[in-house]
């Protein structure tokens, strides 16, 4: 028997030691795992898209995808959704489609122990709200910061700010008025409106029309464009005379607007993609191909979430639990996650530690990059 | 030392438990006061959202009665304080059924926020068709559900107080279970250590006993022999005592066995450690041809 020297054993147990490094980070589920999607319309393409790329590299995920009425749907209609989804033993849900909504399914998800991963949710209330929830934004708070300092920088002082009355409107206006102020301007006005649902009635005429005449310099659209054409007297938009606008990251979404961008050519809103984002661009790419259409904002975090799951998937990750903790350990054990919205990692609230806003502007109905 | 170590046993168990038991209660403790806590400031909330709610309906009329803009500026301020507060209240750590309340509280808040907001919104053209109406069956909706969530505090707050004292009870079994714990542990040190002083009694005795015996299977050996040349010389003596040579000869053999007992007891008396040769098989004796280890013996002082 030829005998074996210390340094083919060395080697041996070299080769070993890699093999079990390295099989954990090639371990796959054998069955097919679930995502519940429950996000707005926007948002699913980028999903879909995600989806696709990861069974094109082994990985056996599929979408679970809500209506958009039920996507849309807050408090019982958000628990309901969210519920369903963790019965059919999805291995995260990617949503809500607005904050009242991702509020009110966040408990749920707490309690059944399944990650709930928010991809643009800006609400501040969202903020620790729980160990299974994971946001890939920023807040509403420094979205707020941001479109304060870019109106002080363009010379606005006078201030107007059309606000719905839920958690975004009011968390939004509330932060920029915040701002805004601190830097020496004046909110001259602020008018807040119910979402459709509350006020069916409701007339926004007259609140856009003190707007429009109130002398002020801007006016920051703390809503969503889908509600406000939907609502009666948003005619008042498309009449001669308004300042300039600005909105938050949901206040112009091409796909909402249907082609109407007339009365928002110009506004500049936030935008959830870093500046100049390579990796952006490639998305777009792809999305383009993919969809024939250009990908609007929640697209891209939408394919992120759904890309960090596939990620933690092919790390090994099998359910919730596993899943969970790969999210947690992002950005301390683990590098961060390289998406197409920048580098993705959470701190101990559940939120993004690198979230931050761009601002863009609204020019013939699409969304370009507001040169400083 | 080992029936010492084994007295103490029960002391370290004590110690032991008790250490636990002050941990555990610390820690029940300190989440009572953090519940204390979030109590308190759930209390200080929703007495913030109340006022705030009141104050915003109080500006909203006051700008729908005289149309000054300062009452609209003061109304939309109260709106957004009072959207923090309830942002304040939702992070602190509620139940599922608090936070449910609070939910329910905030929507019909908003709702009543809509319906002020609107009269506001249009007081500068036409009126609003019902709103009196409206407003009153939002402010009962808004208060309704504000008194839910008062409801659900003084529930909690009744919850506490049963736990502060079920925790009270807690604590006084526990001192009670520890002090009986440490009468119990006392009583059976005091047991151990006069049972142990027993029984070095009884260690010294039986020492004291085999050394006795030792000295008897001495004296037996070194004196029985003279003696019974003694014994033996006097019967002689008595058949002898008209041979003078003889009598000489046997008073002589007494003279040397009473010199040989005396040598014995001599020795016997300078003896300063003992120490033993078999006598027979299992039956130890004093060796008193053993070199004496010991000082010697102080002189005696000659008798006056």
């Amino acid at each position: 028997m030829a005998w074996v020297g210390p340094s083919a054993v060395s080697r041996a147990l070299t080769l070993l030691a890699l093999a079990l490094l390295v099989l954990p980070a090639c371990r796959r589920p054998s069955q097919e795992l679930l995502i519940g999607l429950a996000v707005h319309p926007s948002g699913v393409n980028g999903a879909t898209l995600a989806v696709e790329e990861l069974r094109a590299r082994g990985i056996r995920v599929r979408l679970r995808t809500a209506s958009r009425e039920d996507a849309d749907s807050i408090g019982a209609g958000a628990v309901a959704l969210a519920e369903s989804f963790v019965r059919s033993g999805v291995v995260a849900v990617v949503g809500h489609s607005s904050s009242a909504a991702s509020l009110s399914a966040a408990n749920l998800v707490n309690r059944a122990h399944v990650p709930l991963l928010i991809p643009n949710s800006t609400s501040p209330l969202l903020s620790g709200i729980g160990p299974w929830v994971f946001r890939l934004c920023g807040t509403d708070t420094l979205q707020g910061r941001v479109l304060a300092s870019h109106a002080w920088r363009a010379g606005f002082r006078r201030a107007g700010i059309l606000y719905v009355l839920d958690d975004y409107g009011k968390g939004l206006a509330t932060a920029f008025a915040r701002s805004f102020e601190q830097q020496g301007g004046h909110v001259a006005l602020a008018v807040g409106y119910s979402w459709m649902s509350d006020r069916p009635d409701g007339d926004l005429g007259p609140a856009l029309l003190r707007l429009r005449s109130g002398g002020l310099d801007v006016v920051l659209l703390a809503a969503r464009t889908r509600d406000l054409l939907s609502l009666p007297g948003a005619a008042e938009f498309r009449k001669e005379g308004w300042p300039a606008l600005l909105g938050g990251d949901v206040a112009y979404v091409p796909l909402d607007a249907g082609g109407v961008s007339a009365p928002f050519e110009g506004m500049v809103v936030t935008s959830l993609l870093p500046e100049r984002s390579l990796a952006a661009e490639r998305f777009a790419t792809r999305y383009r191909v993919r969809f024939g259409s250009e990908p609007e904002n929640p697209s891209y975090a939408c394919y992120d979430a759904v890309g960090l799951i596939g990620q933690a998937i092919a790390s090994g990750a099998a359910g919730p639990d596993d899943l969970q903790r790969f999210l947690r350990r992002l950005g301390r054990e683990l590098p961060a996650y390289e998406g197409v919205t920048g580098k993705l990692s959470f701190d101990e609230r559940g939120d993004a530690r690198e979230a931050t806003f761009s601002l863009v502007r609204v020019a013939n109905g699409k969304l370009v990059a507001v040169t400083p | 030392m080992l029936l010492t170590a084994l007295g103490l046993l029960p002391f370290v168990a004590l110690a032991y438990l008790g250490v636990q038991a002050a941990v555990e209660t610390r820690r029940a403790f300190a989440n009572l006061n953090a519940s204390l806590d979030t109590l308190t400031e759930a209390v200080r909330l929703e007495g913030l959202v109340r006022q705030g709610i009141a104050d915003e309906m109080g500006a909203a009329r006051e700008y729908l009665a005289r149309r000054n803009e300062p009452a609209w500026q003061r109304f939309t301020r109260l709106t957004w304080t009072t959207y923090e507060n309830e942002a304040r209240y939702l992070g602190l750590p509620l139940t599922s059924e608090e936070r449910l309340a609070v939910e329910r509280m905030r929507t019909q808040h908003r709702l009543l926020e809509g319906v002020l907001q609107e009269a506001m919104t249009r007081a500068d053209g036409r009126a609003v068709p019902g709103l009196e109406a409206q407003l009153e069956a939002a402010e009962a909706a808004s208060t309704r559900a504000l008194e839910d969530v008062s409801r659900m505090l003084q529930e909690r707050m009744a919850q506490m107080a049963g736990t502060a004292d079920a925790a009270a009870v807690h604590l006084g079994r526990l001192v009670t279970t520890l002090a009986g714990l440490f009468v119990v542990s006392l009583l059976l040190l005091v047991v151990l250590l006069l049972r142990a002083a027993e029984m070095q009694r009884r260690l010294v005795e039986a020492e004291r006993l085999a050394a006795v015996a030792q000295v008897g299977v001495t004296l037996r050996h070194e004196i029985n022999n003279p003696l019974a040349v003694v014994v033996g010389a006097a019967d002689i003596l008595r058949e002898v005592r008209d041979d003078p040579q003889a009598v000489g000869e046997w008073a002589e053999a007494v003279a040397l066995a009473a010199a040989r007992i005396r040598d014995v007891l001599r020795r016997l008396e300078e003896l300063r450690s003992v120490e033993t040769v078999d006598y027979t098989p299992g039956v130890p004796m004093v060796d008193l041809e053993a070199k004496p280890s010991g000082p010697p013996p102080a002189p005696k002082a000659p008798p006056s």
